[in-house]
């Protein structure tokens, strides 16, 4: 149980620039050009972009289409790292080994902070990737594991909107949820 | 249901995390604000959490407690052993023992029935464990308070024996078993859980003492029992209530092989029909 984040404020990833993305991958394999909400461009190479459904049904209603391909609902943030969770899971289509894809899976989830993982959320869900969406979900499940009511409050800058008397009411009834929790 | 969960997530998106949480959890999930409140209440938050194998699979035993001290004598006739509830976590291997029921800490009324509905366990009957006195008590714990709380009393005769079965959505039935004066008894009910009501169902064709029931797909299946003039010697007849058209349909003769008590029976259903696949031998 130890395995949540223990400094959310502390780790946070590095967005990779579209030239870094450019060099590391040779010039062999077909790429995409993919631009985000915030007007970034990532080169992408074309497997990993058809892990995203949406892209990929972008260029079966138009194969001719050579165009940069806009995201608009996507941050260039966000997207760096599920571009990274792609091209991990891309490795594991060719060579199936599901005890090593779960250690991946969730080495890739532990890097992350709170913040990193809500922000994918909707990055996985727009670009239809069910698999990270599956692992997020679980992850922030996870994260709120044996933690305080305020505490999940906060993570998901949820307000409290019960009145003090149903408040009171429910420490009473649910009184297991208000004790021997994680420190915040 | 336009609600937001998870400010800046769509909504099944946001349910898609909180079905994922463990059912301790669930307490807390329960508490952030009204949304969540009335999402993880929900029969359709259940029925997903089962559907994505989200949910935590829990064994709940009634056992005997031992107590460290007596451990090491022979138990002494006549000392009833003090039961309770225990519950064990597969997935872990965690064990942990339930409260007890408010007003009985001498333990569980000895008879009891259990069953567990939708997401809570119920108890009823039974006889208290210092009196012997019948007990109409209707106990439900919930899993994501932790707590019990009382149900109606069982209405009627003080009904002790009785078959018990879930339909393991929200309703529980009662079927047969003896009135204070050891009548057996043809009469069924069930108790809603959701609404803490009970209702009558029509009368069996049989009398049932001790009988075993069984639901199955919209079907009440009542197995074996004897009526007052046979006290003990059991019937191998079963009978079978349809909910749908809400009557008993025709008694089934012979499904058991032997005339004993039907309490440890094993069955399978196909089509409808009940088929007898092992039972515990011995006593009863």
């Amino acid at each position: 149980m130890s395995s949540s984040a223990e400094n959310p404020t502390l780790t946070t990833e590095i967005t990779k620039p579209s030239t870094e993305i450019a060099t590391e991958t040779a010039q062999s394999a077909k790429k995409i050009n993919l631009k985000t909400s915030d007007d970034q461009i990532f080169e992408v190479e074309e497997s990993v972009a058809m892990e995203f459904a949406t892209v990929k049904s972008f260029f079966e209603d138009a194969p001719s289409s050579t165009d940069t391909v806009p995201l608009p609902n996507v941050p260039a943030k966000p997207f760096s790292q599920v571009i990274e969770f792609c091209k991990e899971q891309i490795k594991f289509k060719a060579n199936p080994d599901e005890t090593e894809k779960k250690k991946s899976n969730s080495e890739f989830v532990k890097e992350k902070t709170n913040e990193d993982l809500v922000e994918m959320i909707p990055v996985a869900n727009y670009l239809e990737i069910k698999d990270l969406l599956d692992v997020l979900n679980q992850a922030v499940a996870d994260r709120i594991q044996n933690r305080s009511v305020e505490y999940v409050r906060s993570f998901f800058g949820i307000d409290n909107d019960f009145t003090s008397e149903e408040e009171a009411l429910l420490r009473e009834e649910h009184a297991w949820a208000f004790e021997d929790v994680d420190e915040d | 249901m336009a609600m937001e969960l998870i400010p800046g997530l769509p909504y099944d998106i946001a349910r898609g995390c909180l079905i994922r949480v463990e059912y301790k959890q669930l307490a807390t999930v329960v508490s952030i604000c009204r949304s969540w409140k009335s999402e993880t209440e929900s029969p359709e938050f259940r029925r997903l959490r089962n559907a994505t194998c989200t949910g935590q699979k829990l064994v709940v035993m009634v056992q005997a407690r031992v107590s460290p001290d007596q451990a090491s004598n022979i138990v002494k006739y006549g000392d009833s052993p003090v039961y309770r509830f225990t519950l064990l976590e597969p997935d872990t291997g965690d064990w942990c023992e339930l409260p007890p029921l408010p007003g009985f800490s001498n333990g569980l009324p000895m008879f009891c029935q259990v069953a567990s509905v939708g997401s809570d366990l119920v108890v009823m009957g039974g006889l208290d464990p210092v009196t012997w006195e019948v007990s109409t008590s209707v106990f439900i714990f919930n899993f994501v308070s932790a707590t019990w709380r009382r149900g109606a009393d069982m209405p009627g005769v003080r009904r002790s024996f009785f078959g018990f079965a879930s339909d393991s959505d929200r309703t529980v039935y009662v079927v047969g078993g003896h009135d204070g004066d050891k009548n057996a008894l043809r009469s069924t009910m069930a108790y809603d859980t959701a609404r803490d009501e009970w209702f009558s169902l029509p009368d069996m064709a049989r009398e049932r003492d001790e009988c075993k029931a069984i639901f199955r797909h919209g079907r009440l299946h009542v197995i074996g029992g004897y009526c007052t003039e046979m006290q003990g010697r059991f019937e191998r007849t079963a009978e079978v209530f349809e909910i749908a058209s809400w009557q008993w349909k025709n008694v089934i003769d012979d499904l058991l092989e032997d005339a004993t008590c039907p309490k440890d029976l094993r069955v399978r259903e196909r089509r409808g029909v009940l088929h007898v696949l092992w039972r515990l031998c011995g006593g009863t």
